[in-house]
């Protein structure tokens, strides 16, 4: 501390010197006093060790199926020629471990563009072109040349390992030839909603 | 301090003044650099309590027969399971709980799988009813980009008992998830709720 200090203005009734010495006093005590302060706290929260946890492996339904015939994915009826009309039948299993419904389109190659293609649904195999039970028609003499679409669950599911039966017809006003396929199909779980917290 | 600094003769002048300064300023000198305050020798020794720093922890446990690193298959869009889990605060002040949830695998892919966290008051029940009142701590929302959801406060020793809910959307895209697989992680995090810095006079 450099600065110079002159003697105080005694006031009246005070002793010479002596406010000066009180002042210069409480400037040391606050001299003094600074350094003795505790500095400030910069405290944090403190952290608790992470607890992570895993859980198991969730795997979501998927959709399975098999044509009954050498190709599982897929059924083809060969058209001979010089028909009008050719039926085949064919039958559908839903090999998935849970309901689900199955839809895909019907192609058709080398058939006259008139060509027209019924599908008739049977909870039983047919027997002699007769359906005994739960018969129901998907696909009502739609064009071949559309590409008609089929919903093989008529509008429900099937059940896990369930199997349809399936009698195709093709008639055209022209001579029948080519190949009508029954092609891959697309499989659509039903909403669940179920607690699954069992397993 | 107690004691006082009176100029010879009772009277004070600059002279003593300065005399003061000097010896005070000498004395918070040797202070501040380490050195001993001679000049004041009397002493009165007490002896304090223990004072102990606070310790911090948590327990997460399985509850309720379910285990949390139990997956199941077959999942349809729409199904869920619940996992409870009672987490503790082992330390001994009061902590804020934040949990975190990631998901790993196709599945935890955005619309996939979702997560949802719940309390109840009580510890639920072994038919995962709750005997007050269910509290919402995070609402059902995709594992994927899930943000941390806050756990609250437990007080020390204090439970929370917490029901997580892991979902599959009801509306997941089936060409992208069916057959999928997707696990979810949780991870808890916890702090101190006070940061220190407290008046603990009174204990």
């Amino acid at each position: 501390m450099t600065a110079a200090i002159t003697p105080p203005r005694r006031r009246p009734g005070t002793r010479p010197g002596g406010g000066a010495g009180r002042r210069l006093a409480a400037v040391a005590a606050t001299l003094l006093a600074v350094p003795l302060a505790p500095a400030p706290a910069h405290a944090a929260p403190w952290v608790v060790p992470k607890a992570s946890r895993d859980s198991g492996t969730f795997t979501m339904a998927s959709t399975s199926y098999a044509f009954g015939g050498s190709d599982p994915a897929s059924f083809s009826l060969p058209l001979p020629v010089a028909l009008l009309s050719t039926t085949g039948y064919a039958s559908l299993r839903n090999t998935g471990s849970t309901a689900a419904r199955f839809s895909g389109g019907v192609d058709a190659t080398g058939v006259p563009s008139a060509a027209r293609v019924t599908l008739v649904r049977c909870a039983v195999a047919f027997s002699g072109g007769a359906c005994a039970s739960g018969q129901a028609t998907l696909v009502n003499s739609a064009a071949l040349s559309g590409d008609p679409v089929v919903a093989y669950g008529n509008g429900s599911t099937l059940a896990a390992n369930q199997t349809i039966h399936l009698k195709i017809t093709v008639t055209a006003l022209a001579v029948l030839s080519g190949t009508v396929t029954l092609l891959p199909l697309t499989g659509t779980l039903p909403t669940g909603g179920a607690n699954r917290t069992a397993g | 301090m107690a004691e006082k600094i009176v100029a010879a003769g009772g009277r004070w002048s600059l002279v003593t003044g300065w005399t003061a300064v000097a010896t005070l300023a000498a004395g918070g000198a040797l202070l501040a650099g380490g050195g001993v305050f001679a000049a004041w020798t009397s002493t009165a020794n007490a002896a304090g309590g223990t004072n102990e720093a606070t310790n911090v922890g948590m327990a997460h446990v399985d509850t309720n027969g379910t285990t949390f690193s139990t997956g199941v298959a077959n999942l349809l869009p729409g199904d869920y399971v619940y996992r409870y889990a009672n987490l503790t605060n082992t330390g001994s002040a009061s902590e804020v709980f934040t949990a975190t949830a990631a998901g790993t695998g196709v599945l935890a892919g955005a619309g996939g799988l979702q997560f949802a966290v719940d309390t109840c008051p009580a510890a639920w029940a072994s038919d995962g009813t709750c005997s007050g009142t269910v509290a919402v701590v995070a609402a059902t929302t995709d594992v994927a980009g899930a943000t941390p959801v806050s756990l609250g406060t437990v007080a020390a020793n204090g439970v929370r008992y917490l029901r997580y809910k892991v979902q599959l959307n009801g509306t997941a895209d089936q060409s992208t998830f069916q057959g999928k697989q997707g696990a979810v992680n949780v991870t808890i995090t916890g702090t101190t709720a006070s940061n220190g810095n407290r008046n603990r006079t009174a204990g």
